[in-house]
């Protein structure tokens, strides 16, 4: 073959190449994926400039240079000159774009950003309901924090007013709990987490930030409410067939575009006031006592897909402490042990405590979650796995009046061994 | 300038206008289906994506060195030159198996970029129109290799023949498909 043989060699197959990745585009490079690539490229740039290094990506020739993999400081005339370079087409492009950046836009920027993953911190704080007469200030609350990692290391510490606490975690292994009596108690791994920091969907909802904000952008009308020179959205939730917080306040960082704070109000007047309505279909889980628990009541989700044939769970978790467990939780909450009808505990079922149905405490009225920082940067491989021993003793009792304790941390059977026979529940909405 | 088509809507912060990374996310948007396509003529599709990200990302570091005077996408595709080429260096020289068939390859992207997004939307669009009149043999394993990414061996079996055959009629499909774009006035 000589020379000219090659160049038509070449030709051909590179014209073959060609055609076939056009039609590889064509079938599979939809517009919306293209997007969704650069999304993520541009998260990954945010995060790098955010933290001020930069890794190159191996040996790497620019402009017949090849060099080695380093790692370097990022050079502060680095980004001055790329912000140089692209001033000008930044000012065309505000030609085309005078008006302040939209509530969507900002809300679709900041549902790409929270679309990546790390070891994250997010304080909680979780205000419940006054009860007739107490001012909003006397309103209990509960403090604590969520590490994660990813979906399968999960940490959740809370503490109550009361003294009393609840720690929660999973290693992607092994589901634990830390019982009111400072035993370890192990739980599936899957199992349901508190219904305020989960999705309406059932994601837990700070691993999936990015879920939170496509449903905000589904079912909320969002505006901007900047406040203090902070980048804020004020969503109001108007889509009653969604179940979710009725408004939500992000304040989400103008560089990076995470969610730096999200305040989910969950409505619900003060105690004593007249409540809304209960849906059809709403049925509110308490606890084995007939205290529903602050932290577990809720609505009972009966129709979720997890949802399977009865099993001895369905109405009773084996971690199930005589009448200090929540409405719902790992095992009563979802997979196949829950009953046909996913029953939980039904309001006001005769416990051992004598039925303190008076006593109830809805689940938190205020949710507001806020990112901080993680210790050392990241997390000790151990943090989300069970302590080997119990972390604390089981905490006195609570008051019949008191705030809503943590109602078991495991909140696992929908009801304790005192709860009375529940009565069929109606079918969730959910 | 005119890399930036006026329909786009911009994410800006604080309502400052876009800032660098919004402005940079729309350039590459806008030339991204031409990037993939070049990346998908030159390294396997398993490898795509991951060039694509590891261009945006260097792209994105080199810009102080972007001359404005240059064509945005053919800057781009000149970092995603060198990240082929450095893949290719990796993973034994698996393919393109020759650089002249790599800068023949650029040759065809090149000319992609007389046009914009919606003229290569609009060409992939005359593309799948030519796929659709090929006769059903050679349309079938077009369909099963690019649609269901099925690989040659499934295809053998599903259409009864051996491998070679199969490449082989890939291939001629492939140039039918060509000579129908070029019939239509888009050169390949």
């Amino acid at each position: 073959m000589n020379i000219e043989d090659d160049r038509f060699a070449h030709e051909d197959t590179a014209n073959d190449r060609w055609i076939g990745a056009l039609i590889h585009v064509q079938r599979h490079d939809t517009p919306e994926r293209v997007d969704q690539l650069v999304d993520r490229a541009v998260v990954r740039l945010r995060s790098e400039s955010a933290t001020e290094t930069v890794h190159t990506a191996g040996s790497i020739g620019i402009s017949g240079t090849s060099v080695a993999p380093h790692r370097r400081r990022w050079d502060w005339r680095t980004p001055v000159a790329a912000a140089a370079s692209i001033a000008i087409i930044a000012g065309s492009a505000l030609l085309f774009s005078p008006q302040p950046a939209s509530a969507d836009s900002i809300l679709h920027a900041a549902q790409v950003a929270e679309s990546g993953s790390g070891d994250r911190r997010y304080a909680l704080e979780l205000v419940f309901p006054t009860r007739a007469g107490e001012a909003d200030a006397q309103a209990p609350r509960a403090v604590g924090t969520l590490d994660i990692r990813d979906a399968e290391h999960v940490r959740l510490d809370i503490r109550f007013q009361d003294g009393r606490t609840m720690t929660r975690g999973t290693d992607g292994a092994t589901g634990w709990t830390v019982d009111p009596r400072g035993d370890v108690l192990s739980m599936p791994t899957d199992a349901r987490w508190p219904r305020f920091i989960e999705t309406p969907e059932g994601d837990l909802l700070a691993d999936r930030l990015d879920v939170l904000l496509a449903d905000i952008g589904a079912h909320y009308q969002i505006v901007r409410c900047d406040k203090g020179g902070a980048m804020q959205i004020c969503a109001t939730h108007d889509d009653s067939d969604f179940r979710g917080p009725e408004s939500i306040e992000l304040t989400i960082d103008p560089a990076t575009k995470l969610v730096t704070r999200a305040a989910l109000n969950f409505g619900g007047p003060p105690e004593g006031a007249p409540r809304r309505a209960v849906r059809a279909g709403d049925a509110v889980a308490t606890t084995g006592s007939g205290r529903p628990d602050a932290m577990t009541t809720r609505v009972a989700r009966d129709d979720r897909p997890e949802g399977g044939p009865g099993g001895p769970e369905g109405g009773r978790g084996p971690e199930g402490g005589p009448g200090s467990e929540g409405g719902r939780g790992p095992e009563g909450g979802r997979g196949p042990e829950r009953g046909p009808e996913g029953r939980r505990g039904q309001a006001g079922g005769p416990g051992p405590d004598g039925g303190r149905g008076a006593d109830r405490r809805p689940e938190p009225r205020v949710v507001i979650i806020e990112r901080s920082a993680v210790p050392n940067g990241a997390f000790d491989a151990a943090w989300f796995s069970p302590p080997s021993a119990p972390v604390r003793k089981a905490p006195p009792p609570p008051p019949p009046s008191g705030p809503g304790g943590p109602g078991g941390p495991s909140g696992p059977g929908g009801r304790g061994p005192g709860g009375g026979p529940p009565p069929p529940p109606p079918r969730g909405d959910r | 300038m005119s890399e930036i088509p006026p329909n786009l809507r911009l994410t800006t912060d604080s309502g400052r206008g876009p800032d660098a990374a919004d402005v940079f996310a729309i350039l590459v948007r806008e030339h991204g289906e031409r990037l993939l396509a070049f990346l998908r003529a030159s390294v396997p599709s398993s490898s795509v994506d991951d060039i694509f990200q590891d261009t945006v990302l260097v792209a994105w570091r080199r810009l102080p060195d972007y001359d404005r005077t240059r064509p945005f996408g053919a800057w781009m595709r000149g970092i995603a030159r060198n990240l082929v080429l450095d893949h290719r260096s990796k993973m034994g020289r698996e393919r393109p198996t020759d650089d002249a068939i790599l800068d023949a390859i650029v040759r065809r992207a090149e000319a992609e970029d007389r046009g914009d997004r919606e003229e290569f939307r609009a060409k992939l669009v005359r593309l799948e129109d030519c796929v659709a009149r090929l006769p059903d043999e050679y349309r079938t394993v077009i369909h099963l290799s690019y649609r269901l990414d099925a690989p040659i061996a499934r295809i053998a079996a599903e259409v009864g023949a051996n491998v070679e055959a199969v490449k082989k009629r890939l291939q001629r499909a492939r140039a039918m498909v060509a000579t129908c774009m070029e019939s239509k006035g888009a050169t390949t």
